[in-house]
């Protein structure tokens, strides 16, 4: 593969462009079950070389998913053309970094037998079905794993090289108990097939659509509110333009100009950090190879850093912070790894607040620029150290740039959210608004 | 099936024969000609969309609703132009007939639980109704609830049908479709936003 790119990259030169190529490949296997038979058992593969090629200061991009020399020499070529009809913009600009990284996965695993595979997939429903006679289906069941390599190649002669391998499963259980639904899903990603977790999705997916259950919406009011680390990633994602010199730059960043600012409680700091101990793994470089290392955003409530690539970094006169997302089709952008929220008060546990375990519609319901967000919600109701009710069917909302000044209560033990890609220590909230009953 | 799921004066098709419309097609991604599928007749359930396999496993007949986006995704009932038929109030008519309560002109992104009928949208344009009249603009609203709640809640519906072409994207990919509805007034639903 890296012999195709270099033959691409030969030409782009012979032609005097500036380029770099991406080609990512990928296999696949899914399977669900369904109704006590495998329903869909689905083998993929892919591969998809995209150049992006800067001509005169204007940035042309184009790809292939064939890598025959006819469509090669097409994709060189359209990327050149795309290029005269775009904009200049001096800022982006190949970098200039050489020599090769690699970051290759290897798991020391024989390979699991398909037979036992299918079985498995097989358990994950008909265990969820065992355990409760309410149970009417198994929605969302998959067994599925994915092998992927990215390789990177530039003109100024940086190449990388990272690959891994990723096994997952989900479950789910729709639970009808006299006309009353409630469903709940539950996943887990692995690198080998013997750290999946079966029996804990299947028992988490129950649990929680017991509790659904039982749901009872709220009095409208006002209330603490503490967040599930899976449900605090969502809306900490969801605002992923706090932390993007790309949305500085595009103006949709509440937060460009406000560096070395406090912009939160200084009880709180943000890290992004790819290399955190207890993370999933992600690659040691970002898309154009640049290396990346943990990236401290926001210490002690001051903001310190805006995520960069090299073309945000030339705009603001500063250095790429390795943060540079690409794919083989797309145009630059940034975006972080794994964030770390981490910080400490004394103060107690509020009486009485809510712990929510599910949000949806949260992106149709956030304004990014302003930080306001209106999301469905479930949860459990604590008083006093007990779980006293589930509840549902209600609306949370509020303003994010608001919410995380008023943290009230700040933890010291960090959670995981289920993917491990985000970290945080426990955050209870003041004032947000539910509209319930 | 054959049951009363919604107010008498909810009618509901999925239609892939609209000539020129963005979710038409003359023969599904299995080979069928498509047809109009009438989904909700005064109010009861008379049809499901369905396609092969749908057909194989609920008994269901195929409507000509298999779709996917590309040869990468596999055929799955998908819908088509799917609409609520227009009735007979004008919309003045409907504002006129609430004493209190949200008009929502214009909605935005959402997301549905189809296992259990859940569903919450953001409404991007909005107006409080008091007195029958339009009254201060709103922001910030969220509609939640359930499909089969809000249905037995519609008690009218107008008479200016509108459609609007989108993407729908589910287990076969990114189609395109049509959906659509003349106003109709909830008699009741959960209105999230500031306390």
């Amino acid at each position: 593969m890296k012999n195709i790119m270099e033959k691409v990259m030969n030409k782009a030169q012979d032609a005097k462009l500036d380029a770099d190529l991406i080609l990512s490949t990928s296999k696949s296997l899914k399977m669900s079950a369904q109704n006590e038979s495998i329903s869909e058992y689905k083998v993929s593969s892919s591969q998809i070389l995209g150049i992006r090629v800067i001509k005169n200061g204007s940035v042309g991009i184009s790809y292939t998913e064939a890598l025959d020399d006819d469509c090669l020499n097409f994709m060189l070529n359209q990327s050149a053309q795309n290029a005269e009809i775009s904009a200049s913009n001096p800022h982006e600009k190949i970098i200039s970094g050489i020599g090769e990284l690699f970051d290759d996965a290897v798991y020391p695993e024989a390979e699991t037998d398909i037979a036992v595979k299918t079985k498995k997939a097989l358990e994950l429903e008909s265990n969820v079905k065992a355990q409760d006679p309410r149970v009417v289906a198994v929605p969302h069941n998959s067994y599925s794993e994915n092998e992927y390599t990215s390789l990177y190649l530039n003109s100024n002669g940086r190449f990388t090289s990272y690959s891994d391998k990723v096994y997952s499963i989900t479950t789910s259980a729709l639970l009808d108990d006299s006309g009353k639904k409630a469903n709940f899903y539950y996943y887990d990603l692995a690198h080998t097939f013997n750290e999946l977790d079966w029996k804990k999705v299947v028992d988490e997916s129950l649990f929680h659509a017991r509790n659904i259950l039982k749901e009872k919406p709220l009095p409208t009011g006002k209330y603490h509110v503490r967040f599930s680390p899976d449900s605090l990633k969502s809306l900490i994602e969801c605002f992923s333009n706090f932390y993007s010199a790309k949305s500085a730059i595009d103006k949709v960043n509440p937060w460009s100009g406000s560096l070395g600012e406090q912009v939160v409680s200084s009880d709180i700091s943000i890290v992004d950090d790819p290399l955190y101990e207890y993370c999933f793994r992600t690659s040691k470089f970002d898309s154009e190879g640049v290396e990346r290392k943990p990236l401290t955003l926001i210490e002690n409530g001051t903001l310190k850093s805006l995520l960069h690539n090299s073309v945000t970094a030339n705009h603001f006169k500063t250095t790429s912070t390795g943060h540079a997302s690409r794919g083989p089709s797309s145009s630059m952008n940034v975006s972080g790894t794994h964030f770390l929220i981490q910080g400490k008060n004394k103060k107690p546990l509020p009486p009485r607040y809510l712990e929510v375990i599910q949000t949806d519609g949260l992106y149709s319901g956030a304004n990014r620029v302003t930080g306001t967000f209106s999301v469905a919600v479930k949860g459990y109701l604590w008083e006093n150290g007990q779980n006293i009710m589930t509840f549902g069917n209600i609306t949370l909302s509020g303003n994010l740039i608001e919410l995380l000044k008023k943290v009230e209560v700040v933890g010291d033990q960090i959670e995981s959210s289920i993917d491990q890609s985000f970290f945080s220590v426990p955050l209870i909230f003041n004032d947000l608004s539910i509209a319930g009953t | 099936m054959g049951q009363k799921i919604a107010h008498s004066a909810v009618n509901a098709v999925d239609d892939g024969t609209i000539a020129g419309e963005w979710g038409s097609l003359s023969i599904d991604d299995e080979g069928m000609p498509t047809q109009k599928t009438t989904l909700i007749e005064d109010g009861i359930l008379k049809n499901f969309i369905s396609d092969r396999i749908g057909e194989k496993k609920t008994g269901h007949k195929r409507t000509g609703s298999a779709r996917r986006q590309s040869y990468k995704f596999a055929p799955a009932s998908r819908m088509r132009n799917t609409y609520i038929e227009q009735g007979n109030f004008s919309l003045d008519e409907i504002l006129a007939s609430v004493p209190n309560g949200l008009y929502a002109k214009k909605m935005g992104g959402g997301s549905v639980d189809p296992s259990t009928g859940e569903f919450n949208f953001s409404v991007q344009e909005a107006y409080l109704i008091k007195d029958g009249k339009l009254s201060i603009p709103v922001k910030g609203a969220t509609l939640i609830g359930t499909g089969p709640e809000v249905m037995s809640k519609i008690s009218m519906v107008g008479n200016n049908l509108l459609l609007m072409a989108g993407m729908c994207g589910s287990v076969s990919g990114s189609i395109p479709t049509t959906v659509g509805q003349p106003a109709i007034k909830v008699d009741e639903i959960l209105v999230g936003g500031e306390a």
